[in-house]
């Protein structure tokens, strides 16, 4: 496309009005052959012909004869911006001098904004120098918290097995003590027994708490006569109620003789929190146990006539020790933070439904699948077959252990493997696969632990249970991690095992055929 | 061939019948942590070994007392400590009871 002649010329009249050229001309020697009139408005005056102009023109020093330049924008002696364009020709040099006004301007606003950008910049990199120190600080002060944390969960934990050693004692010499007593002396040491049960019922959960984000905290669910379950956890708190004067009711819709897979230490810990509470919590009337069980699923709900719960109670109650602000009731507040992590860890549920003065009722659900008799001994008769091809070994020092654990286990149907330390298991795992492993802790030549870290570095991954005397790293919890799959306590209990041995065995058979 | 509880039986009276020797290794043990401080793991493993074990085979209260020992040495290493009258009245209690459960 090209202009018509009437536009070109607007346009040539446009560009003459703003930019206002004017120039001159000299020789190779720089001096003036001729100039325009107007170049006087830019403050040039004084010229003469045939004078040498560097002093008029001093943009003219230094210049490389024969050299076409565009100088960048300069200040007029009148003080106008101009550009300045030098176009030899032959002998001759033309200068076109023009007002440059505009383009200074934007040249100016750019540079302004460039440096205001520059500002914003220096104070961004001084900000996030700041940020960074912030975020490092924060970053030291989590790890001061953390460890903090650590420290307290370890001394509790600590505490807390001192404590249940001798309270284990108390329970135990009062029970012997029961029936050597008379009616009146029963009653009172039924007393000490119930307070006895209740601090080791405290002394388990903040034992639980310090196990809360370890992978000590197991799910080892077992058949269960849930009818006699439920009658036991009534038997166990009826004391503390009767202490209070309120029933402890018990309305249980099962059928008889119903067997459940639950872990029944873990549902009983959970139940046995739930009722302490609500006893606690009730100085008039009742607290009732309401069970069914109904498609895969065990209900227990908790209603007392208590004191009930105000909203911040029921927002809090979660809350690891925290204790309501509105009674001053005894406890460690960490009952009901175990409790959600252990129906959590089961994959169960808990609702609350509580106003304050009008009691509370907390309902708990349990995944529990049913096992009818039938099924019982389909399974009995599965894993005494399945047994008979699965291998055992047994990492243990102590020969009277060792010698009844392989009775036990052989007997079960199980093939035995008994090493007396960590090198040995090791080594035999090289050449041999066995299908569950049994670690002491305390071994000559390797320990358990180092045993269990070379044969997961080896790439052992069969299931490892410790065995040990004391509750397992209480003490030491991040020990024990994601490397092994249980710990079964000694005096080893030979029911238990059986049933960690089927259960675990039944699991990783699944596992391999799906 | 002998059935399980006659396996049980069997292992019980051979336990049973070391528990003497038992005995004697953990004044052993005790006599050398009270001479040298320094030296009580001998005697923390015997009785480690003597809590898990004889709970296994029935004698629950030597498994008792032998854990209460272990709990002690776990407080203080020093059986010459502060808990030194403590430690050594559970540690008479645990050889007499260790002599009776031999009989």
């Amino acid at each position: 496309m090209t202009l018509s002649d009437s536009k070109t010329q607007k346009l040539k009249k446009l560009l003459l009005a703003s930019t206002k050229p004017a120039y001159f001309v000299t020789n190779a020697k720089l001096e003036l052959l001729e100039w325009s009139e107007n170049i006087q408005e830019y403050g040039y005056v004084g010229l003469s012909l045939m004078k040498d102009c560097s002093d008029n023109f001093d943009f003219l020093v230094g210049y490389p004869i024969g050299t076409a330049l565009d100088l960048p924008i300069v200040t007029s002696p009148s003080g106008i911006h101009v550009s300045i364009s030098i176009l030899p020709e032959d002998d001759k040099i033309n200068v076109l001098i023009m007002d440059a006004t505009q383009d200074f301007q934007k040249q100016f606003m750019l540079q302004q904004k460039a440096n205001e950008a520059e500002l914003l910049s220096a104070r961004q990199r001084l900000l996030m120098k700041e940020l960074f120190a912030t975020q490092k600080e924060l970053a030291r002060k989590n790890q001061q918290l953390e460890e903090a944390s650590r420290l307290q969960t370890r001394f509790l934990s600590g505490v807390s097995h001192e404590f249940r050693t001798p309270l284990t004692s108390i329970i135990g010499y009062s029970d012997a003590l029961q029936e050597k007593i008379c009616e009146r002396d029963q009653k009172q040491l039924s007393i000490v027994q119930s307070n006895a049960k209740y601090l080791l019922a405290l002394v388990e959960n903040l034992l639980d708490h310090g196990r809360l984000d370890s992978a000590a905290l197991s799910i080892q669910p077992k058949v269960v006569d849930i009818g006699v379950f439920f009658e036991t956890v009534q038997q166990m708190l009826l004391p503390i109620a009767e202490q209070k004067e309120i029933g402890l009711h018990l309305e249980a819709e099962l059928a008889d003789d119903l067997q459940l897979y639950i872990d029944e230490t873990r549902v009983q810990q959970c139940l046995v929190n739930i009722i302490n509470n609500a006893i606690k919590f009730t100085d008039y009337g009742s607290v009732t146990i309401k069970c069914n069980w109904v498609e895969h699923e065990l209900t227990v709900a908790v209603e007392d006539t208590g004191i009930g719960m105000s909203e911040t109670d029921r927002e809090n109650m979660f809350v690891s020790f925290w204790q309501s602000q509105e009674h001053d009731r005894a406890g460690t507040g960490l009952g009901l933070t175990i409790t959600q992590r252990l129906l959590d860890l089961m994959g169960g549920d808990l609702l609350v439904a509580s106003e304050p003065g009008q009691g509370t009722t907390i309902t708990m659900a349990f995944p529990a699948a049913k096992v009818s008799a039938q099924e019982q001994e389909l399974i009995d008769v599965e894993q005494s077959l399945s047994a008979a091809k699965k291998t055992v070994l047994l990492v243990e020092d102590d020969q009277d252990i060792a010698a009844l654990v392989e009775m036990h286990i052989t007997d079960w149907g199980y093939e035995l493997q008994h090493v007396n330390n960590g090198q040995l298991a090791v080594e035999w795992v090289k050449e041999h696969e066995p299908d569950l492993i049994l670690m002491d802790l305390n071994m000559p030549v390797m320990g358990g632990l180092e045993a269990i870290k070379c044969l997961r570095e080896q790439g052992c991954q069969q299931p490892v249970y410790i065995m040990s005397a004391k509750v397992l790293d209480e003490r030491n919890p991040e020990h024990l991690g994601s490397v092994v799959d249980g710990h079964i306590l000694k005096p080893i209990d030979f029911s238990v095992l059986r049933e960690t041995l089927q259960f675990t065995l039944m699991a990783v058979q699944q596992e391999g055929g799906e | 061939m002998m059935d399980l509880s006659e396996r049980a039986q069997q292992l019980h009276d051979k336990y049973r019948q070391s528990l003497p020797e038992k005995c004697e290794q953990l004044q052993r043990s005790y006599d050398a942590a009270l001479l040298d401080p320094a030296s009580t793991e001998p005697l923390y493993q015997a009785l480690h070994k003597l809590a898990g074990s004889a709970g296994m085979y029935g004698f629950e209260e030597l498994s008792q007392l032998s854990s209460e020992l272990l709990v002690m040495l776990d407080v203080s290493s020093d059986i010459g400590d502060n808990g030194a009258g403590d430690f050594a009245k559970v540690f008479a209690q645990l050889q007499l009871l260790l002599k009776n459960s031999a009989k």
